[in-house]
């Protein structure tokens, strides 16, 4: 009996342990009161973030890349995801969030009912975002047309079918802090930023965190065959590059060699395409200064 | 004299015969032949587009010519879907898309037959002939070539 009151207490405590742990870390409010968002310079941010390539139907072209209704997998090694509507309708998309709303999504992946969302949403790198260019980006797709979709569920196996256990995830993952120190202020914002480039070019601990040990030194290709490629300064990345060679690559497409860009980088360059030249620059110079890594095992 | 005429007709048919082969045996060797020309020919035209070469208006046409003849005997080799453990980066959805992907060689090719019409004399009127011809290619490797191993 009374191993069996110690066994309940124990479970208790450590229930309260991980109910505690795991609750939504939200952003604070007054970061986000007073900023109204300017929805021109909001495009450039939709442009970097590269939220269209993910939301908008597979397929999708011109005009229709501008539909945010969500409805693409994405195979992972935790389960497929299927892209949520991000779309301006009030009811299905997110027309209806408030600012601080989107910023606590994007920034903290938190929705507005208080639960955490899965890392397959690139917060983990969104979170070194400006609360600006948040409030910027959703002035800009508060303009985009509302699309009246209902998407499918996630297809996850159970542990992961709990969103609860996210917490922990974030608690080991989530850093808002710089990964490599460079001066190229710019370029490393918009790569750890807005642009996200590790999501697919830094290997993936077994718990899907993103290795800062490995950052940007490739990866395997999620969805399967093949390997997303290393973009450090390392001679199996892009040692042999220059600076021109990089920008000329994010304006057409075209390697140095002339061999093209494919699978989901073509998206990646069509969203640099729309930036200012100083930004492709930018990030130029900065994948040129950080430190070079061989080919990451895994 | 005629003799001499069907000799040479006979060895000119009989390299062109070799070469239609140089790329392997298999199909799917051919078509890989014959995309890596395409690719050695972009090469050229794209060093003169981005100015790293000066432009030369012969090797230009000359590079147009080679691409176009390349493009087009890759074309009819993406006939058949690959068989397990072959050695390719094609992806199975050019053959689930139907003819969508034919569709895309074609656009390459009439980008590449109107730049050769064309007979661009200059930088300035090559380049957006060239653009038209280098946009073609992203277009079908997003959906249809899987990253390198």
């Amino acid at each position: 009996m009374r191993l069996r009151n110690k066994a309940f207490f124990a479970a208790l405590l450590g229930g309260a342990a991980f109910w505690f742990l795991t609750q939504p870390d939200n952003l604070d409010t007054a970061l986000v009161a007073g900023l109204i968002g300017d929805p021109a310079k909001g495009a450039q941010v939709f442009a970097i973030g590269g939220c269209a390539s993910c939301h908008y139907a597979k397929d999708a072209k011109g005009e229709a890349r501008l539909m945010l209704g969500g409805g693409q997998a994405f195979a992972t090694p935790f389960g497929t995801f299927i892209a949520p509507n991000i779309s301006s309708d009030p009811d299905l998309g997110i027309g209806g969030w408030t600012n601080y709303e989107f910023a606590n999504a994007v920034l903290r992946g938190i929705s507005p009912s208080g639960q955490h969302y899965y890392p397959a949403f690139p917060f983990g790198s969104y979170t070194r975002m400006t609360v600006s260019d948040v409030v910027d980006l959703k002035a800009y797709m508060d303009t985009l047309p509302a699309v009246a979709q209902v998407n499918i569920a996630h297809e996850l196996p159970l542990p992961f079918r709990l969103r609860r256990g996210l917490g922990l995830w974030k608690m080991l993952f989530l850093d808002d802090r710089k990964v490599a120190e460079t001066i190229e202020m710019r370029g490393q914002y918009l790569v750890e930023g807005p642009g996200h480039c590790a999501e697919c070019h830094s290997p993936r601990n077994m718990l899907g965190g993103m290795d800062a040990n490995r950052w940007l030194a490739g990866a395997p290709n999620p969805s399967g065959k093949g390997r997303i490629p290393n973009i450090t300064p390392h001679s199996q990345g892009i040692a042999d590059w220059s600076v021109d060679d990089l920008v000329y690559y994010f304006e057409t497409g075209f390697t140095p060699e002339f061999d093209t860009a494919g699978s989901t980088m073509v998206a990646v360059i069509e969203n640099l395409g729309v930036l200012p030249v100083e930004d492709r620059l930018a990030i130029a110079r900065y994948l040129k200064s950080i430190p070079a890594l061989p080919d990451a095992s895994k | 004299m005629l003799k001499k005429i069907t000799l040479k007709t006979v060895l000119i048919t009989a390299v062109l015969a070799a070469s239609a082969t140089a790329g392997g045996h298999t199909e799917i060797e051919q078509r890989i032949g014959a995309m890596k020309a395409v690719v050695g020919e972009m090469r050229i035209l794209g060093g003169m587009a981005q100015g790293k070469v000066d432009y030369d208006n012969l090797a230009a046409l000359s590079a147009l010519e080679t691409m176009r003849n390349a493009v087009a005997t890759a074309q009819p080799l993406f006939g058949t879907p690959p068989v397990d453990g072959e050695e390719t980066r094609a992806m199975a959805a050019i053959w689930e898309d139907g003819s969508e992907f034919d569709a895309g060689i074609t656009t390459l090719l009439a980008a590449l037959d109107t730049a050769i019409a064309a007979e661009p004399a200059d930088l300035a009127s090559f380049g957006p002939l060239f653009g038209a011809v280098a946009g073609t290619c992203k277009a079908c490797h997003e959906n249809y070539r899987a990253p390198e191993e």
